[in-house]
């Protein structure tokens, strides 16, 4: 009994949590607010089903901005056209995600490396252009406002008023704990290893037997789904989906936040790197309009001289088999 | 000692890169049980023809059959569900992961559990106990935890066919498995070979002759893409255009 | 129904702008093939190349413009390079993920010294006005744009099959005797490649500002078309970019006629039929990418 307890206290879980827990509290002693917090949970779902297909299969998507745009999309046009409600225009935006996730991972399951990035970006860029100019679902340039967090609760018991920021911000919370345990078990599972094992030789990999386009197209799909379950949240932040949920940029967020963080090699990277990225930006933003050449010269510096991230200044030699306890 | 059965037939099998014909209308067959030796200089095609048997590469023309079932074209991670294994002349191994990791991957996939997400890698028993089966057998027990490339370069020699070893293939391509190796470890590995005919059948690419002509039962000699003699040890001794082929001589 | 000189008047505007976007492929592919890098901030000096020629043509004229324009694209390519040199050898990913950064850093820049507003230029006096062809009246730029263009290819063309440079690069043997005996220094033809790359995407910039209206995100709109073009025509492929260009060129151009809303994603559907079909792209080999 006392070695499970010690064995959680080890594991950076159960702080992580306890941390997102108390962040509302603690943000306005440094001069932070919960809606800030809210994003940095929204991110890091992002960043951490990205980290599936990046960190642990190895395959650079740089176009994972647009499955976060449909997420959002999708939600503001269930929510706005078909179903008032919560749950069910978040689980659209995630299906839609992952379903579109799904028709792409099929052109680019059988490609590696520079071919595979090329490819998603030019189907971001044209997932890009449907949301502009499918402006009769997606309100073009204006994108969709009047998107509504309605109340949840179950009757008798409780009821969150959502448009007060900070029980929609447990809400999230709730989603995002949910988000990475189930992460955590997929990287952990056999499914899991197979994934890495891709990232670490491929060719081996098939020759012992794993159907590799199979599995990248999982993993790839995966990731899609979370990206759609984020983007959803974040339209729900924030009342809206603009098409710069869908820019370019997007997809390099988030690259920049797993790399920041060390999710190459880390687990919990994406975390500290969705923190570090909403932190920096707000940091900069406030002291410049321009702050994009800045973010740009970073995350430059950043690919330069420490590629594998903040967490890797703290990285284990090699992987060990108590990988509840490293943490990879 | 009853009729051999072919476990692997070639039917004017062809490869080409550009220009070069790097299997050129090969025929060839590997008796069951049998440990075939696949001689011939560089280039000859040696290493194509494995990559064609085991599914890494396509043939541009002629078909291959294992145990009578057309394979032709099939991608690797069929070949090994059919029974073909291969290790490597370059090794390749899973570097960053351990002894351990290195072989569970191989036995996860043989067991099918490469699909399940949700549950935790290290509660599969069975593989679990598999691997360590496997580990003891090929010799490497106490180095499970080593990441592989950590490993001496004779160990990862055998790591790699361990490897290959864990997916229970009928048939077994070795590329040059003793490829480096200093001449105490060579025997080793010989010895290594030779216990594993006893359950599988061998086809082994070699260049140190002693080695091919002390444990082949059959020897198919390969130059520039054609097979220009078959035989046993021998037979292939005698061989004048074998002779020819290797400058020097046998 | 558009007419006959209407349609082929579209017909010819989309093999000019195919070939505009031939041109920024081939200094695209060019980096790509010496370098292995993705230079994702290749559209953004493309539209570099269009704002010097915005501010400079008042000064100087056209010509000057023309000629200069390219060249300080070229050196901030070469400065680009700089950074872009510590990702040689490593995962081609980190040089895709630097040169975004220097992408997202020049395109803001761009923003600070001309502004979001989007802003235009004439075409030059001398090539002013339409030319008639008996039924057809069509843009003399235009013709004059194609002319340069096609003048610029052969150059590049004549540059890879005539020096030795040109016969390193096609071979593709980057550390091979070949580059030793021909006594080419390996890290100048780095720098140079990048510096030609760059400046063969400043000069389209230049020759085409007065046909698009210049806006700081005309350079993401000149990169996609490049990606696409080699991912259709090929990785490597001097003639795949041609005829990669040309057919997105043209393919954009007629759905601008017939399905003006789809005109801008027309160019991925047909980057993802002829994937299908020939995944290395029409005259793709396996390359780098792989």
């Amino acid at each position: 009994m006392k070695r499970a307890i010690l064995k959680i206290i080890r594991h950076p879980m159960p702080w992580v949590f306890l941390f997102f827990l108390i962040l509302p509290y603690l943000l306005p002693l440094v001069g932070g607010y919960t809606y800030l917090g809210v994003e940095v949970l929204i991110w890091s779902i992002f960043a951490l089903g990205f980290n599936i297909l990046l960190g642990y299969t190895g395959l650079p998507s740089f176009g994972h901005g647009a499955f976060f745009g449909i997420g959002a999309f999708v939600l503001g046009i269930v929510q706005l056209r078909l179903i008032q409600g919560m749950w069910i225009p978040i689980l659209a935006g995630t299906l839609a995600g992952a379903f579109f996730g799904a028709i792409v991972g099929l052109f680019l399951a059988k490609k590696r490396g520079i071919y595979f990035a090329l490819l998603t970006i030019a189907f971001s860029q044209m997932f890009w252009f449907i949301a502009w100019g499918w402006d009769r679902m997606t309100g073009g340039e204006d994108g969709l406002a009047g998107i509504n967090r309605l109340p949840l609760g179950i009757p008798g018991l409780f009821r969150l008023e959502m448009e007060n920021l900070l029980h929609f911000y447990y809400f999230v919370y709730f989603l995002f704990i949910l988000c990475t345990l189930l992460i955590w078990v997929i990287v952990h599972s056999p499914f899991g290893r197979t994934l890495q094992a891709i990232r670490y030789n491929e060719v081996r990999a098939g020759s012992i037997g794993y159907d590799i386009a199979l599995y990248k197209w999982l993993s790839f799909t995966l990731s899609c789904a979370f990206s759609g379950l984020a983007g959803s949240l974040y339209a729900l932040l924030r009342n809206a989906a603009f098409s710069d949920v869908m820019h370019w940029t997007q997809s390099g967020n988030v690259i920049m936040m797993v790399l920041l963080g060390g999710g190459l090699t880390n687990f919990f990277g994406p975390i500290l790197g969705s923190g570090a990225f909403i932190v920096l930006r707000d940091l900069l933003s406030t002291h410049t309009e321009h702050w994009l050449p800045i973010y740009g010269l970073l995350f430059m510096f950043v690919i330069v001289f420490i590629p594998e991230g903040i967490l890797s200044l703290f990285k284990k030699e090699g992987p060990s088999r108590e990988s509840l306890v490293s943490g990879r | 000692m009853g009729p051999r059965v072919e476990i692997i037939e070639t039917r004017s099998l062809t490869k080409r890169f550009g220009g070069l014909v790097a299997v050129d209308q090969v025929d060839l067959t590997i008796q069951e049980s049998r440990l075939t030796s696949i001689i011939g200089p560089n280039g000859a095609g040696k290493t194509t023809l494995f990559n064609l048997l085991s599914g890494l590469m396509k043939p541009d023309e002629g078909k291959i059959f294992f145990r009578k079932i057309d394979i032709t074209g099939h991608p690797s991670h069929q070949m090994v569900k059919q029974g073909i294994g291969r290790s490597f002349q370059l090794l390749n191994l899973f570097g960053e992961l351990t002894l351990f990791e290195n072989i569970r991957l191989a036995v996860q996939a043989e067991r099918g559990h490469g699909l399940k997400m949700l549950s935790f890698i290290d509660s599969l028993g069975d593989v679990n106990d598999r691997s360590f089966e496997v580990i003891k057998a090929i010799g490497l027990e106490g180095k499970e935890d080593i990441p592989a490339k950590n490993l001496s370069y004779g160990d990862r020699r055998i790591l790699d066919i361990g490897i290959a070893l864990a997916s229970h293939p009928r048939l077994l391509l070795l590329d040059e498995p003793t490829s480096g190796l200093a001449s105490r470890e060579t025997g080793k590995m010989t010895e290594f070979i030779q216990k594993l005919t006893q359950d599988m059948t061998l086809v082994v690419i070699e260049h140190d002759m002693s080695i091919v002509l002390s444990i082949s039962d059959h020897i198919a000699v390969l130059h520039q893409g054609r097979v220009i003699a078959e035989g046993t040890p021998e037979e292939i001794q005698q061989n004048e255009e074998v002779q020819e082929a290797y400058l020097g001589g046998l | 129904m558009p007419s006959l000189p209407e349609f082929l008047s579209q017909l010819l505007n989309g093999l000019v702008v195919g070939l505009l976007y031939a041109l920024v492929a081939l200094g695209f592919m060019l980096i790509l093939g010496v370098m292995e890098v993705i230079n994702f901030s290749h559209g953004v000096l493309f539209a570099w190349g269009a704002y010097f020629a915005f501010t400079l043509r008042p000064l100087i004229g056209f010509w000057p413009a023309l000629l200069i324009s390219p060249l300080i694209v070229g050196i901030m390519g070469l400065i680009l390079e700089l950074a872009v040199r510590r990702s040689y050898g490593k995962d081609p990913l980190f040089g895709l993920l630097l040169t975004y950064g220097a992408a997202m850093a020049l395109e803001e820049i761009i923003r600070m010294i001309w502004g979001s507003v989007g802003r235009s230029i004439a075409a030059p006096a001398f090539v002013a006005g339409p030319i008639h062809f008996g039924f057809m009246p069509y843009s003399k730029y235009r013709l004059f744009l194609a002319g340069l263009a096609i003048l610029l290819i052969i150059l590049v063309w004549l540059f890879l099959e005539k020096t030795p440079y040109g016969a390193i690069i096609k071979a593709g043997a980057f550390d091979s005797e070949m580059v030793m005996a021909l006594g080419i220094d390996l890290r100048k033809l780095r720098t140079f490649v990048f510096g030609l790359g760059t400046a063969l995407a400043g000069i389209p910039g230049v020759i085409a500002a007065p046909l698009w209206s210049l806006k700081p995100t005309m350079g993401v709109e000149a990169i996609m078309p490049a990606f696409v073009v080699v991912l259709i025509g090929g990785v490597g492929s001097f003639w795949g970019a041609i005829l990669g260009g040309l057919l997105v060129g043209v393919a954009t151009g007629i759905s601008v006629m017939f399905m003006p809303r789809t005109s801008q994603i027309v160019m991925y559907i047909l980057m993802a039929i002829i994937i299908l079909i020939r995944p290395r792209g029409i005259m793709g080999e396996k390359s780098i990418l792989e």
